[in-house]
């Protein structure tokens, strides 16, 4: 197969493997959310709130300093 | 005599409509063309070049979305488009192996190289533009990039070099070493000349690009149309009709217009409305018009950059389909804070000179 295809195809299962485990992971924070809050156990839902707003906070601040320096 | 093989994609005209004046350069340095393309793209070339031979050559799938969100279905669109490609890759090695080539012309088509022929590609997407939020795939669409366009010996931009007159911006902006060795800044390519004569209409609407949109933004306009004053032309881009359908005393609705006859509307037009895509885009800066108002197709996020980014160097006025007041958006499009795009070298002049710095050391040995 041609070299441009076959890193096509890998480049391709990357990318959705990526997606995939996205996917898993909001699956599986939100079901923790969930039965912690259902447990009545509002330091964890307090501590994985603010993780996630970290986590988010820190994905689209290096994203806008990509931006920023041209780089993307 | 040289042998070229000229391949541009079939996604809209607008990559053969660039490639006519490269085309016309090789004929009249006297070598001989071949123009592997198919569609609308093949038609075009071949009714423009009748002396050159033509051959089917299929390329990828459209992507095209009827939503805003066209970037979801391009994505499930990428296995096809692989596909297609491997299959580009076998119809190329049966071309190549009829006839024998001096140089690959690839505009756009991501399969078409060889490892013994030169070949270069032709493209004006060096980095995609993608919502914020989705970073990590554009920068992994950089480094593609890079990978790609190591199979070339040039990747010719049809664009200024990214300085402050760089009309497609960041897109045009090389982000790999690969990309940066091969890089060459030819200024803008297209098939539209400026006419002398006057310019007696006052606006001139150029509905065109992927379907469902394009009717979208026909009915869209066609609601607004009786609003502004003064003589206008309604180009449909629909090849499906033919004929005038004369409206109003003030208006008129062409369904389809040939580029010949296009290229006289553009010429008479003081004002244009029409996509953001990057072939009007060169189209309006060849003809030096200073006067237009952008829709870009919602949901194709270089149209969306485009826009935006004119909007930002005070070049155009920008509005998107769905928040349009045509009346209103041309009073804002008129204002003279928005100045046109700057002078810049024009294709007669930048044929020559991709000719001369570039081609002609694969074809002239």
């Amino acid at each position: 197969m041609d070299d441009l295809v076959v890193t096509g195809v890998l480049g391709l299962t990357g990318l959705y493997l990526a997606a995939v485990i996205l996917l898993f992971a909001i699956y599986f924070f939100g079901r923790l959310m969930y039965i912690s809050l259902a447990a009545g156990d509002f330091g964890l839902v307090l501590r994985g709130s603010i993780a996630i707003l970290i986590a988010g906070s820190v994905y689209l601040a290096v994203g806008c300093w990509l931006r920023k320096t041209d780089q993307i | 005599m040289a042998h070229v093989l000229v391949s541009p994609l079939n996604w809209g005209l607008g990559h053969a409509t660039r490639d006519i004046p490269v085309i016309k350069t090789l004929l009249d340095h006297h070598h001989e063309v071949t123009i592997a393309a198919c569609g609308n793209a093949r038609s075009v070339l071949e009714r423009e070049f009748p002396e050159c031979r033509s051959v089917d050559f299929p390329d990828y799938p459209v992507p095209y979305s009827a939503s805003r969100f066209f970037l979801p279905k391009f994505v499930a669109f990428f296995p096809l488009i692989l596909k297609a490609i491997s299959d580009e890759r076998k119809n190329l090695d049966l071309i190549l192996a009829k006839d024998p080539y001096d140089l690959i012309i690839s505009d756009n088509r991501l399969g078409v190289y060889a490892s013994k022929i030169p070949s270069v590609f032709i493209t004006h997407q060096l980095h995609y533009h993608l919502p914020l939020i989705f970073w990590p795939a554009e920068l992994f669409a950089v480094a593609m990039n890079g990978f790609q366009h190591e199979k070339y010996r040039h990747i010719i931009v049809p664009d200024n070099p990214p300085t402050q007159t760089a009309l497609a911006g960041k897109l045009s902006r090389p982000g790999t070493d690969a990309t940066k060795k091969r890089v060459y800044f030819s200024g803008i390519l297209t098939s539209t000349h400026k006419c002398d004569g006057e310019e007696d209409l006052d606006y001139l609407i150029m509905i065109s690009g992927p379907e469902p949109q394009r009717t979208r933004l026909e009915k869209i306009l066609l609601q607004q149309v009786h609003k502004i004053e003064g003589r206008c032309v309604i180009l449909l881009g629909s090849p499906g009709n033919s004929g005038t359908w004369k409206q109003s005393d003030t208006y008129s609705i062409i369904p389809y217009a040939s580029t010949r006859d296009k290229e006289g509307l553009m010429n008479r037009a003081k004002f244009i409305i029409c996509r953001s895509g990057y072939t009007s885009m060169m189209e309006i800066a060849e003809l030096g018009k200073r006067h237009a108002l952008f829709i870009p197709t919602p949901g194709q996020t270089e149209q969306e950059y485009l826009s935006w980014y004119y909007e930002k160097k005070g070049w155009f006025h920008s509005q998107s389909q769905y928040r349009l007041n045509l009346p209103v958006d041309i009073g804002l499009a008129q204002q003279p804070r928005y100045t046109g795009f700057p002078a810049i070298s024009k294709t007669k002049e930048n044929v020559k000179r991709l000719y001369d710095q570039v081609l002609a050391q694969y074809l002239e040995r």
